[in-house]
This record gives structure tokens, sequence and C-alpha cells, in this order.
């Protein structure tokens, strides 16, 4: 019996201190509002936001944010399932996949009524202030990362080319792609130019579309736009990268492990880039000189229960000095004017990407039907860069399932 | 023992309510939630109710029926070689042998890695240029292969790396079995002047029937809903080749929003499982190996 | 027989001892195809930045960069993510192989109606993705009565998320450790517990003065899954967990998967560290192994 006592103790002992630490989550003074903040990315892109909450807290009397930071990979799975269960954050960021299907369910806050005045309405790309309007309401604010060709001086000078004088047509970036492929028997060491051939490969796909002149995967009605002539033709070519080994099959960009001479890169990896290469990289601009753009959209619950104060938030955060800070620590493109020569004065290439962002393209309207947009298109080019369809029949195929998912 | 109803134990019902409790708020309840919504098109925010609609739908998609037989794929993949050189392993590591806590130790190690620090780490040796493995082969002069980025190779990549972090498990509950063997019954067989492999045979292997069992229904059950690995290392690519049923009720559910097709899935393999486990039983039932007392 | 003992011993011994030599090289082998992946990490884990980038295979570092292990570790409350994490983890361990061998025994040893469908349908727990009912899982956590600023009926507040029950109380119960128990005892003797049965002793003292004893191989087998389980439990909680101070290692893990490039050694760092106290349970466990229901039961 006296182990039993003991075993007993020791239980009691370990239970004890779930009492004393649980609970205490709900209670909220009267005065001070509590919002809670959700943005998509690794730990160190929590600094910035921790930094913008600091300006935040000092700005808005008795406001508090708690900051969370969950990783893309997870970001789905966490934010739906707080969604399903009525308890989402007050303002948090999303991808392109989330706020079609999020918008189309009334969860955003419609901006315009809280943002009469504001100094972003004519300092912000309006390229980037459309990627989050609907019906001419504003719902969301793109912090975008571009995408621009990185190359790198060493391998180009190896391939006796001129890294300042980059590709200015398909037909130039091909040629340059071939005399940089580094190949041992058949297998590919360097890739001259580094392509996705699953996931996330619409992305590059769509950069091939632009420069044959469509940068749209569907129309303002949400019809299809990927059995177009201009599609077909950018699958072909892209097919070719795979086909003649001049690039490998992987779901991620190679360039960053020196595996590539030339990739169509985002933005954002620039400064690790640069902290591996050093000068050996350097960009410029897409071959038709535009690129297209990705990033984090940030937005405001229409359930919170503090809309004017979660709009100071979100205002914070599209602030000139959240931009930069957000620039600074995460990586993510500002997109005012105003901070321009701020902005340039960092680094050289900026201007490859401050000119990025004024001039960018997304994929098209907000798609609440942005998954079955993807989920038609990536086995697409998957199964004509491994050549298993031609690139009209892989097109055709995926327009047609993408029609008979959403219903059309 | 003659079935006779004053030897039932009905303290047993007290002895199993903390567990009944427990399990009924946290997995049966959600569970039969998560039923309830195969019957609707439940996209996160609203439920509207659609019958059978999903279940219909389940069965002409084929990237949901090709997420099956990868699956099926990979459960018999990973668990026959586990059994056995887990069984091996652990019979011969039952003996006094030199450094024996070490080996027991490194074995195990890999199982108690977390899925994701294991997928990572094998990422890394896969990588088809900077990887550890096509490195030595190319050190070797041996030609190198694309890993998980090969369609034909990528499922038996995963399954290599779920052998390796598994085969501890196996071995831990197989020691585990092997104590509840008696002595006597080697020492009877020793006098008989049995061979080793006989005595492997005839007294280990039919004592370890219930060990086995178990490590059988587990190893299903766990394979069947694989999807950590798989996420990580290759998100079901390239081609679908190693999508599985669970990544494929992911993948839907929440990157697509489409939470009640998902459910249904999950009710499908939910049934597939428990079939599998019944046959699983009856055949364990007919080799002595799940017989109450 | 006694005449021919001699000549047959010595062979004998000397085949056992070939035996023992060959076993011993044969799992030598073994265990270092099972400890390259491990020895990889580790040595990873010290390599500097640049030789990550190196295209030569090297096993061993060029320049050991023990700091690396500082730099993982810089971001975040490392104490507070450890202490969560081996707080909920002892307590949830503990707990289970109570409750979980509990159930075991009465599902092996004795007879009530609805025993096999009640077990059965404890075994259907395990074959519920958990991605498939973490929705309702997190809706019922969010409904707990009076907890967290709820009322009766579970509604206005958070319930139990990001608490520490949220992590620990659902764990408690575990139809693996149930069925594993279960097989275990099956194997025992029938007849330990007629003769008790027969002094008329009760279920619950069968369990506790000789079930329980007995089953020290089980538990500690018991014990070091659910830790690993419990330590590397990483979806549930980022689910469940929404404040930084609730945070376990493996969420604070999470921070080294860069979003282009992962850093490697920093990653191996921080896993092997996070490994440390599964090792330790693992040690303190591995003796119950062979110290199994023949030598300490029967016999003893």
């Amino acid at each position: 019996m006296r182990k039993s006592g003991v075993v007993l103790l020791v239980v009691v002992g370990l239970i004890l201190p779930v009492l004393l630490f649980a609970g205490g989550s709900a209670e909220e003074a009267d005065e001070t509002v509590e919002l809670d903040l959700w943005i998509p990315g690794s730990g160190e892109d929590g600094e910035a936001y921790e930094k913008i909450i600091e300006r935040f807290e000092a700005r808005v009397e008795n406001a508090t944010v708690s900051l969370r930071v969950i990783p893309w990979a997870e970001y789905f799975t966490v934010l739906n399932t707080s969604f399903a269960g009525r308890v989402g954050p007050d303002v948090f960021g999303l991808g392109f996949g989330q706020l079609g299907p999020v918008l189309a369910d009334g969860n955003l806050l419609p901006l315009n009524e809280y943002l009469e005045g504001w100094d972003g309405w004519d300092d912000i790309s309006p390229a980037m202030l459309e990627a989050g309007t609907s019906d001419g309401t504003l719902y969301a604010a793109l912090a975008p990362e571009i995408r621009a060709l990185a190359i790198r001086r060493d391998l180009f000078e190896e391939a006796g080319l001129d890294p300042d004088v980059p590709p200015r047509s398909l037909d130039e970036l091909r040629e340059y792609a071939e005399a940089l492929t580094i190949r041992d028997g058949e297998r590919i060491e360097i890739q001259g130019l580094d392509l996705k051939s699953g996931f996330n490969a619409e992305q590059e796909l769509l950069q091939f579309m632009a420069h044959v002149g469509q940068d749209r995967l569907w129309t303002d009605e949400l019809e299809p736009l990927f059995e177009t002539d201009a599609a077909v033709e950018a699958l072909t070519i892209m097919q070719s990268y795979f086909l003649d080994n001049i690039s490998t099959y992987s779901d991620d960009l190679e360039f960053g492990d020196g595996l590539g001479a030339m990739g169509f890169m985002s933005s954002n990896a620039a400064p690790e880039l640069e902290a591996a290469f050093g000068d050996d990289v350097v960009w410029h601009p897409m071959p038709n000189g535009r690129a297209g753009a990705w990033g984090t959209f940030f937005a405001v619950g229409n359930d919170t229960r503090h809309p004017e104060v979660a709009v100071e938030l979100f205002k914070e955060i599209m602030s000139a000095e959240g931009q930069m800070v957000i620039l600074e620590k995460q990586g993510l493109l500002p997109t005012r004017r105003s901070v321009e020569e701020e902005f340039l004065s960092l680094h050289p290439r900026n201007e490859v990407f401050f000119e990025g962002v004024q001039n960018g393209y997304t994929l098209g309207s907000i798609n609440p039907h942005f998954f079955q947009v993807i989920d038609a298109i990536r086995p697409a080019i998957e199964e004509a860069v491994f050549g298993m369809k031609s690139p009209e029949q892989a097109l055709s195929d995926a327009a047609e399932n993408y029609r008979q998912a959403v219903g059309r | 023992m003659k079935r006779n109803r004053l030897m039932y134990d009905y303290e047993a019902y007290v002895l199993i309510l903390p567990n009944v409790i427990l399990y009924a708020a946290f997995i049966l309840i959600p569970a039969i939630g998560t039923i309830g919504l195969s019957f609707t098109d439940f996209n996160i925010f609203q439920s509207n109710f659609v019958g059978l609609r999903n279940y219909t739908r389940l069965l002409d998609d084929a990237r949901f029926l090709r997420s099956l037989g990868n699956t099926l794929y990979y459960t018999v993949g990973t668990i026959v070689p586990s059994l056995v050189l887990g069984l091996l392993i652990a019979v011969v590591l039952n003996n006094p042998v030199r450094g024996r806590a070490g080996f027991r130790m490194v074995i195990f190690l890999p199982h108690v890695l977390s899925v994701v620090a294991v997928s990572l780490a094998w990422m890394y040796l896969y990588n088809p240029s900077a990887g550890v493995f096509n490195q030595l082969l190319r050190q070797m002069g041996l030609p190198r292969f694309d890993w998980l980025r090969d369609p034909d190779m990528a499922m038996p990549s995963i399954i290599a790396m779920q052998i390796w972090n598994g085969l501890g498990y196996y071995m831990v509950v197989y020691l585990a079995g092997l104590q509840t063997i008696p002595d006597y019954l080697y020492e009877v067989a020793d006098m008989d002047g049995a061979s080793r492999p006989r005595k492997f045979f005839s007294i280990t292997l039919p004592m370890l029937a219930a060990t086995t069992f178990f490590l059988i229904v587990t190893g299903v059950i766990f394979s069947f809903q694989v999807f950590g690995q798989v996420y990580i290392m290759t998100r079901g690519g390239p081609l679908n080749r190693t999508t599985t049923i669970v990544h494929q009720i992911y993948y839907r559910g929440f990157e697509g929003y489409q939470m009640g097709y998902a459910s249904a899935m999950a009710v499908f393999l939910l049934l597939l499982t428990v079939t599998v486990t019944l046959v699983n039983i009856r055949v364990g039932r007919g080799r002595g190996a799940d017989d109450a007392a | 027989m006694l005449h021919s003992l001699k000549p047959r011993a010595v062979s004998r011994s000397l085949k056992q001892s070939i035996a023992r030599e060959v076993r011993f090289v044969v799992l030598a082998a073994v265990t270092f195809l099972m400890a390259f992946p491990l020895l990889i990490i580790i040595f990873t884990a010290v390599k500097s930045d640049p030789e990550m980038v190196l295209q030569q295979f090297r096993l061993l570092p060029r320049e050991w960069r023990f700091d690396n292990f500082s730099a993982a570790f810089q971001y975040g409350d490392w104490g507070r993510y450890y202490f969560n994490s081996l707080y909920i983890t002892v307590v949830t361990v503990v707990g289970s192989l109570l409750l979980n061998s509990l159930a075991g025994f009465s599902f092996a040893r004795l007879r009530f109606p609805g025993r096999e469908a009640i077990f059965f349908l404890f075994l259907v727990g395990m074959m519920v993705p958990y991605q498939s009912i973490v929705i309702p899982q997190f809706v019922v956590l969010r409904s707990i009565p009076l907890a967290g600023g709820n009322d009766l009926l579970g509604q206005g507040g958070r319930g139990w998320l990001n608490t520490y029950w949220a992590l620990i109380v659902p764990f408690l119960s575990g139809s693996f450790g149930i069925f594993l128990c279960r097989q275990f005892f099956f194997s025992i003797p029938k007849s330990l517990d007629e003769a008790a049965r027969i002094d008329g002793a009760r279920p619950f003292y069968i369990y506790w003065r000789i079930f329980l004893p007995l089953a020290k191989p089980v538990l500690a087998t018991l014990a070091i899954l659910k830790t690993a389980h419990t330590w590397n439990n990483f979806f549930y909680p980022l689910v469940m967990i929404s404040s930084r101070d609730m945070y376990t290692v493996q969420l604070a893990l999470q921070q080294f998967q860069g979003q282009f490039t992962v850093q490697w050694n920093l990653l191996m760092a921080a896993t092997l560290v996070s490994i440390l106290p599964m090792v330790a349970v693992f040690l303190l466990a591995q003796k119950h192994f062979v110290a199994g229901i023949v030598t300490s039961g029967i016999k003893g």
C-alpha cells in the first residue's frame, strides 16, 4: 500500500501545475483590446512583426497584439481549423490559394469604409492594390515578392557569356541556357535554366506565357485561359527545357544550392542568395521586362470584435515604415512609391525589384476556385514536361478538369 | 472453461471507465462528427447536406484510386521487411552479445526522431546533387539516381527510409514478446537435442504469434495513415506516384477547402482499415495469436 | 550420459563462441547501416556554412563548429519550451501507462459482456486519420464546459484551447497502449490469476499486485514509444496551441525550416539536442526490456 501511496502522490504532484498554469486566456479587462495577428512564414520573419506591433501598441492606446508565426506548410491547416472553430485571428496573412475561398464566404472585412483618407490609396502601386480588390472593394493588400532573372556571374564567364548582358527574348534565353548547361554524361550538373516541374510550376508557366502575350490564367468571369495558343506555346517552350536536358525535374528551385546558372528567382531569396554566392549573383529583369508577383496578402477578419482597431493594425503593417521593416526582416517588397528612394539606396538590384512591383502582374482576379485551377494545371505541366502528354493535350485536359470541378 | 454468468467481472466496466470517457470525448465524438461531415459539402465555413454524393465521387476520382494503390504498396513494402528484420535482430539481441545495449540503442534511436526531422534528414541524404548517397556513388564511380524525383524510385525511397525509421519499433516490441517465452521450453528442447533453427521455428516463432499479430495489425493501421513523410518529402509527386490516402485527405480538405469530400475519403479509409483488421484478427485467431484468456 | 559429457561440452562451447562472434559481426554491420544516417545528422550539425555548399562528400567536418548549437537556439525562450515539453510528456506518459495497462488487463483477463466489441471500438480509434478529425476535435476542445471562459454549455470562451489540458488529457487514453498491454497480458500464464481468484482476490487487486509488477517489459516499451510520440507530436499542438509561452520544443524547431533554403547544419544541431531527453528515457527503460516475467515472475 505504501507503494501505491507514492504513485498517487506523484500523480497529484504532476497534475497540480496544470491547474495552476491553465486557463486565464479568456479573461479580458474591459478597456484593453486584444488582437490576434497570424503570419505565414518562418521564425525569423516574426521579428518584422514584433517591431510593427511595438509601434502599433505605442500609437494605439489600450491595444495589445498577440503574434503567431506559422510555417507555410502548416498554415492552411491551422488557419482553416480555427476558422472552422469560429476563433479565427483578427488580422492575418493569406496566400493566393486562400484569399479566394476565404473571401467567397464573406470572412473578410471590406476595408474601404474604414480606410477613408488613407494615404495608401495614392501611394501603393495600383497593380498591387488591384490584386486584393473584388468588385471595387479592397479586402486585402499584397506584400509581394516578384520573379526576376537571377544569374551566376562566375558561370556566365566560364561559358564565355557577359553576365551584364542578359537575354532579351525567349530565344536568347534558350541559347544562353543551352550554353550554360554543364553535364556529366547524361546527368545535369548545372542547369542552364532552373525550372520547377511540379509544385508551384504554374508560376513558371505563367512567366513563359507572359512572354508570348498572356499574363492571366483565367478571365474575370473565371473562365479558364489555359488552353489558349499562348498557353500551349508557353508550355511547349517550358517542356523543351526538360526534354532537352537543360533543367532537372524538381519541386524546388536549386539555384540556391548552386545548381543553376539562371533561374526565375523570387526577390525574397535575394539576401540568402547573396549571402551564399556574394557578387556572383546578378539580378536582371525578365527578358520581356515584366515580372510576375506573388507574396502574402494581409486582411482583417469579418467577425473581429474590434474592426476599427484591427484596421489600424492593418494600416501599421502597410505603412511605409511597416513595409520597410517587412522588407528588411522578411524580404517581401514595399509597394509604396514614396519609399522608392530609400528602397533603391539599399542595394543596386532593388531597381529591378522596384520596377517589377510597379509593373507586375498576378495570376488574375480573385478566384474562389484557385485550388481547382492549380489542381488542374500542375498535373498538366508535370505530364507535359515528363513527356507523357503533348502540351495541347495536357492543357485542354486541364481546362476540361477545371470546368468539371467548378461545375461550368 | 465453461461460460458462466457468475464468472463475469462486472468490475471491469469500472476499470475501463476512465479510458472510455477520454476516448469517447476526444476520438469517438470527433470521428462521428467526421462521418457526419462526409454527407455534406462542408468547405470549412459552411455545410449543406448532399447525401452520398461525396462517396459516388470517390469512385471516379482517378487520383484517389491512385493514392489507394500507393498506400497499399507502401504498406506491404514497409511491413514485410520490417517484420523479418525486426524479428531477426530481436532474437540475436536477446542473447548475450558484446555491446548489446549499444546495438539496441543505435537500432532503436531512429524511431524516436520525429517524422519531420527524419524526413528532412533523408531529403538531405537523397538530394541528387548535394546528397550523401549520390556523392558516395559518384566517388565510387557508380551511376547516380534521382531518388525522390524519379517517378519509379520515389516510393521505394520513402519505403527504405521508413524501414530504417521503424525497425527499432519492431525490434523493441519483439524483444518484449521474447520475454514472455518461458525458459523451460528451450531447456526441454535442449534435452531433446533440438537444433537452433528448429528451436526458432517450433518454439520462438509460435510463441511470438501474439506479438507478430500485434505488429501486423498496428503496422497496417499506421501505414494506411502515412502522411508526414510524403507531405514533407514529395508532396505526393512526381506524377502522383507517392500520394497517399491521407495526403489526399489533407490536400482536398485543407488546401482545397473540400472538407466534406475529404471526410468521405477518411470514412472510406476507416472502413478499409476496419475490414483489413477484422481479417487480420480472424486469421490471427486461427493461429492462436489473439486468444483471450 | 556422464561419460560422454566432456568432449561434447568442449565442441559445444567452441561452437557457441564462434556463433557469438558471428552474431557480433553481423550485428555490427547492421548497426553501422542503421547508424550511418544518424552519423550524417551528427556530423552535419557541426559543419560550417561554407562547407554545406561543397559538392564533395566528407563524413567528418573540415572545421568543427560547435557554436552551431548555440546559433540554433538563439531565437526564443528554449528553457520554457523544454519545460513545456518535459512536463507534458511526463504527465502524459505516467498517466497513460496506468490507464492503458488497467484497460489492457481488463480486456485480456476479465470476462464481461461486450468485451470484444468495446475493445474493437478502441482499436477503431487508431484507424481514424488525424487530419480528418482535427476540426471536430478542435471544436470539442473549444467547447469544454466551464473552461477558459465557457458557460455550462461550452459556449462563449475558448475552452481548453491553448492550455496544458489540451495537450495532456486527450492522450491519457490510447488505443495503441491498451492494445499493446492486452497482447502482453495474454501471454502471462493463466495459473497466476486463477490461483489468486480461488483465494478470493478482486480484479483490481490482481491487476495491482500481480500483473502490474509483471508488466515491466511492456511498460518499459510503452513508456519509450509514448514518450517519443508525445515529445515529437508536432501537428496537434500546432493547431491547439497559439501563444508562444505554451510552445513545445517541436513547435519551436519549425523555425529552422526556411522558405528557400534549409539551414541543414543548424536544423540538425537543433534536432540532436531535441532528442537528448529521448535518449535518456531509452537508457533508463531499456534494462527492463529483458527483465521478463520468466525470471521476475514465476521463479521469483
